[in-house]
């Protein structure tokens, strides 16, 4: 009977909850944009693997003509991302150690590359003002659920626009004491350090 | 410490019955992240075999992506012979992952008294399941939904998987109150049990192999099952025929039991 229960016991214990392996792989990138003395915000460029491409692309391109009008645009977007902010697209962003529980999604734009992989471009505004003590925006982008996975995070894999009198450095981090969001893994986190330049 | 290793390997290889399916976030209407009890129970050993697995996931989908679409109008026979291969390599990756149905495989083989040559049988049926579901099944089940339904691909595959859960749900349940009323194989409370595959047929293996043929699935699991469940079972009793037969009854109720949640659960989350 003791048998019994610890073999019950790890049964549960290991239990795999909502273990889909990954059906979706992005690549993505990002570009970190200051403007008026403000952070404004994050630039992402999500690139699609051929597989889900294909299936997104079978439905909102049929033809094949390699580009989407408004009317397909604004039709892929209701399909196929706004769906997303239920997983707060996947965006973890914490400024000074707080979570941003909450932040808007602007500008976005799907295309298609010559290889027919469907690309997802959009902006996280954040409207944070730069001052002369240094700030930290920590980024997270993953799916707790691995049904998409996520290239692995590189500070090469992000681009800094700032003009004069802003300093920028990043650097990524696995995240130390636990999760942004309670998950099966640590993700890597992008550390955003800024302030006016001297 | 070897029984402790098996029942361990057995609670691994079973662990992903408690998978939930995910849906697609990108386009489930109203999709949200799981959470609850079950979101909680975590295995670091299958986080850290699916974070170690993706990047080679990924690059083997972008290879076999980017060779087949260089293939396109070849004829070459080691352009084929080498994509055949990349398949074969990317559908192990793939399989191995949780969530995949192999727990239906080891549920069913739990559940009844098999051979290993019946895994062996059981992984060629669901590659020719998957196979075939693949290419006429579900396209053809995709065009009559989609017209049907005026729905997109994944809203097809959404009824297609409800359709195949609920089969397995069906099954489970026969196989579970057989069990229970032990209309199913009995052992002899002998010196030893003759191990027969009493029960099992071609027809039981083809009615596990649809299910989980309409998935990516490796029986390898359904061998190791075995092999774990007679060791186990063996190391348990050893010398004690009247708990072996009980054992063995409750391991068979067991696997039906998990066969039959493993369809309900999966039903009842697509709904």
């Amino acid at each position: 009977m003791k048998r019994v229960l610890g073999f019950l016991l790890l049964l549960g214990s290991t239990a795999a909850p909502s273990f889909a392996h990954p059906h979706v792989f992005i690549s993505n990138r990002m570009t970190v944009q200051f403007d008026q003395g403000m952070l404004q915000g994050i630039a992402f460029q999500w690139t699609f693997d051929d597989m889900f491409s294909a299936m997104i692309l079978s439905d909102y391109d049929p033809r094949h003509t390699g580009q989407f009008d408004a009317a397909r645009a604004k039709a892929l977007k209701a399909g196929a991302f706004d769906n997303l902010e239920n997983y707060h697209y996947f965006i973890a962003i914490s400024f000074g150690n707080k979570p941003v529980r909450r932040f808007g999604m602007e500008q976005f734009e799907p295309r298609i590359t010559d290889k027919g992989r469907l690309v997802y471009t959009f902006f996280v505004p954040l409207n944070l003002a730069v001052g002369t003590a240094e700030q930290t925006v920590v980024l997270t982008v993953y799916d707790d659920s691995y049904y998409v996975a996520f290239d692995l995070l590189h500070a090469e894999d992000v681009t800094v626009q700032a003009g004069s009198g802003i300093a920028c450095a990043l650097s990524v981090q696995k995240t130390k004491v636990k999760p942004l969001w309670p998950g099966q893994y640590m993700p890597d986190q992008l550390y955003i350090r800024f302030k006016e330049s001297s | 410490m070897r029984r402790f290793a098996l029942f361990v390997f057995m609670a691994l290889a079973a662990s992903a019955g408690f998978a939930q399916e995910v849906p697609n976030p990108f386009t489930a209407q109203g999709a949200r992240p799981r959470e609850g009890f079950f979101h909680f129970l975590t295995s670091n050993v299958s986080a850290f075999v699916s974070n170690a697995m993706a990047p080679v996931q990924k690059t083997l989908n972008e290879s076999l992506a980017s060779i087949t679409r260089s293939l396109q109008g070849s004829r070459s026979l080691g352009g084929l012979l080498f994509v055949a291969l990349i398949s074969l390599v990317y559908g192990m990756f793939h399989a191995a992952g949780p969530g995949h149905g192999k727990t239906i495989v080891s549920s069913f083989f739990l559940a009844n008294e098999v051979r290993l040559r019946h895994s062996i049988a059981v992984g060629y049926l669901i590659a020719a399941v998957h196979s075939m579901a693949a290419l006429s099944v579900v396209l053809v089940l995709y065009y009559l939904v989609r017209g049907l339904f005026s729905t997109g691909i994944e809203q097809a595959n959404h009824y297609i998987q409800l359709a195949t859960f609920a089969v397995i749900a069906v099954l489970g349940t026969v196989m579970l109150i057989g069990r229970i009323r032990g209309t199913g194989h009995h052992h002899h409370a002998h010196g030893h049990a003759p191990d027969r595959a009493g029960g099992v047929t071609f027809r039981n293996l083809l009615g596990i192999a649809v299910p989980a043929g309409m998935g990516v699935t490796i029986s390898v699991t359904g061998a190791l099952v075995i092999l774990a469940k007679q060791g186990t079972l063996k190391a348990l009793a050893a010398g004690r025929e009247e708990r072996d037969s009980r054992l063995r009854r409750a391991v068979e109720i067991g696997g039906a039991a998990v066969l039959f949640l493993f369809g309900l659960v999966f039903f009842l989350a697509q709904l």
